[in-house]
């Protein structure tokens, strides 16, 4: 492929246009550039075919009967015992009714263009921010912000091109509000988990997850680093399994998470 | 048969049946083949049973299905200490359709494409499986397969870059 003369507009940004998965201003600049570049006009055109071409896999075996074996194992009462632990991650998702990222992400432009100056000059060290304040969030740094404020599944632009995406909130088994969160900043992706208590943002874990690809040029990604039974066995300790909705997290986060 | 099952089951095994279709996709996208696809429902729907108590009402049932099933397919990889995947020949090459009629132009294409999800990595391939086919956002699929989302971007980056050499290669 012929260099672009957009160097930042790499294939993942395209992927990510295409599905839908930019924010409107990153949408808007991807589209500009298209208009401008013929050769990164032809590459998205190719990485749309492939992306139609593969959708379109495997559909076959959707007209196809269910097989009346598997009908069968559905209904079966032969069931056995309950596997401990075997699906307890699978347990972990999204509340109903979330918006679509797209969607969500322009929202979350808005309030990050508001909130998001005072941080500009301000990177997110989540490091720092467990080891020199003993794991409490203090209000000034925006992950504080985001999981007061920001719905799950919503971007939170921090300034600096940081970005904090809330994943989901629940209560925890001893009644304190909890939130998992996602932190891309300065390359690096942590996740963790924070519970509000007497007022205050503490973190539960945090986690550093590796690097996150910066150019085309970068080579394919290994699983990501963080320890994912570290933060099972917080989440398992903590989570009854039922995530807030829409509503209910809108609601906390009018009471501020009281 | 549905009789049989007392209580709240019995909705959760209607959804169940009602997605055997879309789980059989999913497990062809992920194995290449209908015996291992099936086999792999099968489990899955096994172990969802078993555990139902964990999968609570009102949330995504497909999400958690897919779950089970690439943890499963992983389990079985490693315990073959292979990933790869087997593709019937026939369906490879599109020699013969199932009536014995001439296969079309479109069918080879369609058997061509999946001849390229098939020889993807591994973790391209679900999350091709996952994005491209069924059509879930960036963030499921990092929720089913507990990978950062910015993971899922470059994966799904290298895997269509990889489909558009395989599938288009005069436009490269």
């Amino acid at each position: 492929m012929a260099p672009s003369q957009h160097e930042s507009i790499d294939d993942e940004m395209l992927i990510a246009f295409l599905d839908g998965e930019l924010s409107t201003e990153q949408s808007r600049r991807v589209e500009q550039a298209i208009n401008d570049d013929v050769e990164l006009a032809a590459q998205v055109e190719r990485l749309a075919q492939v992306s139609e071409l593969a959708a379109q896999a495997y559909r076959h075996v959707l007209d196809e009967p269910a097989p009346e074996h598997l009908v069968n194992a559905v209904w079966s009462n032969d069931v056995g015992q309950s596997e401990v632990e075997v699906v307890s991650l699978a347990a972990r998702r999204r509340p109903t009714g979330y918006l679509p990222l797209a969607i969500a992400a322009s929202v979350a432009l808005v309030v990050g263009g508001l909130l998001g100056q005072q941080f500009a000059n301000d990177s997110i060290d989540s490091h720092r921010l467990v080891q020199a304040d003993a794991g409490v969030i203090v209000a000034q740094n925006p992950l504080y912000i985001a999981l007061e404020q920001i719905p799950s599944q919503q971007h939170f632009e921090a300034g600096n091109g940081d970005v904090i995406l809330p994943v989901m909130s629940f209560q925890a088994t001893d009644g304190r509000y909890c939130r998992e969160f996602e932190i891309n900043a300065d390359h690096k992706v942590s996740v963790g988990v924070a519970c509000k208590q007497d007022g205050r943002w503490n973190t539960e874990i945090l986690l550093a997850a590796g690097s996150r690809p910066v150019s085309r040029q970068d080579v394919f990604q290994p699983a990501s680093g963080y320890s994912q039974t570290a933060l099972d066995a917080v989440l398992d300790n903590l989570w009854a399994g039922v995530a807030y909705d829409v509503a209910e997290e809108e609601r906390l986060i009018q009471r501020g998470w009281r | 048969m549905p009789t049989e099952v007392q209580g709240d089951d019995v909705d959760v095994r209607h959804e169940l049946v009602s997605l055997i279709p879309r789980l059989r996709r999913f497990g062809q996208t992920l194995t290449g083949n209908m015996q291992d696809s099936d086999d792999l429902v099968q489990g899955a729907i096994e172990r969802a049973l078993k555990n139902l108590k964990q999968w609570k009402g009102g949330t995504r049932l497909d999400s958690w299905m897919f779950r089970i099933m690439q943890n499963l397919w992983i389990d079985q990889c490693r315990a073959n200490k292979r990933c790869g995947i087997s593709v019937p020949i026939d369906e490879l090459y599109g020699l013969s359709s199932e009536d014995g009629r001439k296969t079309t132009e479109n069918q080879l294409m369609v058997r061509q494409v999946e001849h390229a999800i098939a020889a993807l990595p591994e973790e391209q391939r679900s999350l091709v499986a996952l994005v491209l086919v069924e059509g879930l956002s960036y963030s499921e699929a990092s929720h089913i397969l507990d990978v950062p989302m910015g993971t899922v971007m470059s994966r799904l980056a290298r895997a269509r870059k990889t489909l558009v050499m395989q599938l288009l290669p005069g436009d490269e």
